[in-house]
């Protein structure tokens, strides 16, 4: 059994990928089993930093062969090490999760010898777990780029999702920085996977990856724009059907590289990363409206509203008429206050006191719509900037509530 | 001011709507008798009456959405005071209106209330699917205590058993002494009165919790502490029933 020094420090090797979300599966128990995977995810706890704690995150092994310029698990630095055995790692998921303390399992490992042996051990962990513990709760594995494919597709029957980490926004700083992996060795068994999952999919056969794959990049230790990482993600999407992106704001763990920073980026940049990625995924916009190639996003307001302030033509958007889609390219109004307007103008047309009854935030918006054909907002452009940049402070402060945000009931209250 | 007295039932409820539209006397408050009566209340006794509750149950059926009844049976597991007036009026408002169907007219303060109950007890099952704790007992079966705002437990049953099915296991809502039972076949939720409920824990327990602990104090990252944030999603009034944050719970 591991004991609280060991899972110490396979927990804090760990913390640094920031997914843990346990959605997108609907994993049935069996007659004999324990667990299931509940489709839109399930948060059980939530750490100091406010982030969702929802499957046990653990490193299999911290002893690393590699070494990776921003990770703290890199060969040259000095930690203690420590690798587990697929039975604790067990029996820890079993006793954890019928205590509900946890969803399931998110398990990775630092390379361990090499890529195949590495593999090898975290897919015989999740082998055991599904059939000998018969667990059927929810699992996030991580690919080992250049490991055996058939391992990675074995990996695949068994867990819920995988994800191989991009790392770095390009092949350049990859060099730089984490000299034992290529571009190539990340992104081919993402187009492996993906493959196999739309043929699983189109198929009808068994159960690959229910929950897809995903992946993650580090922001700030090296210098590619925000125009770059959007359209990067956006071309991720594309190609290999990602259920999601994740961003994780660079914290410095090594202070003896020249090419690092050594203060910690701005969660903000981080945050407004997210924002566009949401923007990506479920408002219809493209990576090309959003920002240009070498542009930054906005510090001071979210990219929808920096959108809007480029785009006077495409507004006011007049309530009582505009399709969904257009509604919600409206600042500060989300899904939840177009579905309440759709909703309720059926009943006869909105007035704007309507919506200030259904508590639709209006401060933003009201610079933007029409309600009946009339304008209620201002035509100066420095007063309508200026009180974007206001409400704007007020939502930043629930900052890094996208980090999970698949996990995170209370989302659906905060609106972009 | 009108007062209707029932006795909490599903069929009293019912029962007191009929008798508003056939006496006209629509009140201004509603309740189970668990509270006193105040100063200038005119309190109205409402005895339940099954046949009449269920011609009120079918008007329900037909002027609005299957969902509308099944809502209003919901929403009487609020936590909330004025629970029975909010259910009360929504759905005199949705009889009211029965040649068009107003059960989702957000722009109407009595949908607005009644959908705030609804999304708040949502919202609290869900939360809790996740924060519900089991301890191992010394009888081999999984115990969770907890104190949840509204009366949710009967809610929480399907899913845990569906996820423990081989694990008998009791949640215990401390607040009102109810009982959620789970025998590894059937499932059963029950009143316990004034009875006190006494569990005794195996061994292994302590080893696991503290476990657990040291998990959830090394998986955050310092540098990003953001406590406002936590509390917002783990509010502190549930924390006395947690491991992880018991020793922090102010009571
Ligand atoms: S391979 Fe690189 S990123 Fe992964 S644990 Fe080792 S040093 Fe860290």
């Amino acid at each position: 059994m591991l004991d609280y020094k060991r899972l110490k420090i396979l927990t804090e090797s760990a913390k640094y990928d920031v997914s843990c979300s346990s959605s997108g599966s609907a994993r049935k128990n069996t007659s004999v089993g324990i667990g299931n995977a509940a489709f839109s995810g399930i948060c059980h706890s939530f750490t100091q930093d406010g982030r969702c704690i929802s499957l046990l995150k653990i490193l299999m092994s911290n002893d690393c062969a590699y070494d990776c310029q921003y990770c703290v698990n890199r060969r040259s630095n000095d930690i203690p090490r420590t690798t587990a055995t697929p039975e604790e790692i067990c029996d820890l998921v079993i006793n954890f999760y019928k205590r509900n303390y946890i969803e399931g399992l998110f398990l990775s490992s630092a390379i361990c010898n090499n890529p195949d042996d590495t593999m090898v051990m975290l897919v015989e962990t999740v082998r055991k777990l599904r059939q000998e513990y018969r667990f059927n709760g929810y699992i996030h594995l991580k690919g080992i780029p250049s490991a055996d494919p058939k391992l990675i597709m074995f990996a695949g029957e068994l867990a819920d999702r995988i994800s191989f980490n991009i790392e770095l926004p390009s092949e350049k700083s990859l060099k730089l920085l984490a000299p034992q992996k290529t571009k190539k060795s990340i992104l081919l068994p993402m187009s492996n996977i993906a493959g196999e999952y739309k043929q699983a999919r189109s198929m009808r056969y068994g159960k690959f990856l229910p929950a897809g794959q995903t992946t993650q990049m580090i922001v700030g230790a090296s210098p590619e724009s925000d125009g770059h990482i959007i359209r990067l993600t956006q071309s991720l999407y594309d190609k290999f059907s990602l259920k999601r992106v994740y961003f994780s704001s660079y914290v410095p763990t090594n202070y003896n590289n020249p090419n690092l920073p050594v203060t910690k980026v701005s969660l903000t940049r981080e945050h407004r990363l997210y924002q566009a990625d949401w923007l990506l995924r479920f408002y219809g916009f493209s990576a090309e409206e959003i920002l240009g190639e070498n542009e930054n996003l906005a510090e001071d307001f979210d990219p929808k509203c920096g959108w809007a302030l480029k785009h006077p033509e495409f507004f006011p958007v007049e309530i009582n008429t505009a399709p969904a889609e257009k509604l919600v390219r409206v600042p500060g109004i989300g899904f939840k206050s177009a579905y309440k307007i759709v909703s309720a103008r059926k009943y006869g047309n909105l007035s704007l006191e309507d919506l200030n009854k259904m508590r639709i935030v209006m401060k933003r918006a009201i610079n933007f719509i029409t309600c009946n054909g009339k304008f209620y907002g201002t035509e100066n452009q420095s007063t309508v900037r200026h009180t974007l940049l206001i409400t704007d402070s007020c939502a930043l402060k629930q900052m890094s509530m996208f980090t999970d945000i698949d996990n995170a009931p209370a989302i659906y209250g905060g609106e972009i | 001011m009108t007062k209707y007295v029932f006795d909490g039932t599903h069929d009293g409820f019912f029962t007191c709507i009929f008798e508003a539209f056939s006496t006209k006397n629509f009140p201004s408050d509603i309740s189970d008798g668990a509270d006193q009566c105040e100063i200038g209340d005119i309190p109205v006794y409402v005895k339940t009456d099954k046949t009449k509750a269920e011609r009120v149950v079918a008007g329900i059926k037909k002027a609005a959405t299957k969902t509308a009844y099944r809502d209003i049976k919901f929403a009487m597991h609020s936590g909330k005071e004025n629970k029975y007036f909010t259910c009360f009026s929504y759905a005199v408002y949705v009889i009211k209106n029965k040649t068009i169907d107003v059960s989702r007219n957000f722009s109407e303060n009595y949908v607005l209330r009644f959908n705030d109950l609804i999304y708040a007890i949502s919202q609290e099952i869900h939360r809790f699917k996740g924060f519900i704790r089991f301890a191992e007992s010394d009888g081999n079966f999984l115990y969770a205590h907890y104190s949840p705002d509204n009366d949710i437990t009967a809610y929480l049953m399907p899913h845990f058993k569906s996820r423990l099915k081989n694990y008998p296991f009791v949640i215990h809502d401390t607040a009102r002494n109810i009982l959620g039972m789970y025998n590894g076949k059937d499932v059963a939720t029950v009143y316990a009165g004034n009875k006190t409920v006494s569990v005794f824990l195996s061994e292994n327990e302590n080893y696991f919790s503290e476990l657990w602990k040291t998990y959830y104090n090394n998986v955050c990252i310092e540098e990003r502490k953001n406590e406002r944030l936590m509390k917002q999603f783990m509010p502190v009034r549930y924390w006395k029933n947690l491991p992880e944050k018991k020793d922090e719970a102010p009571f």
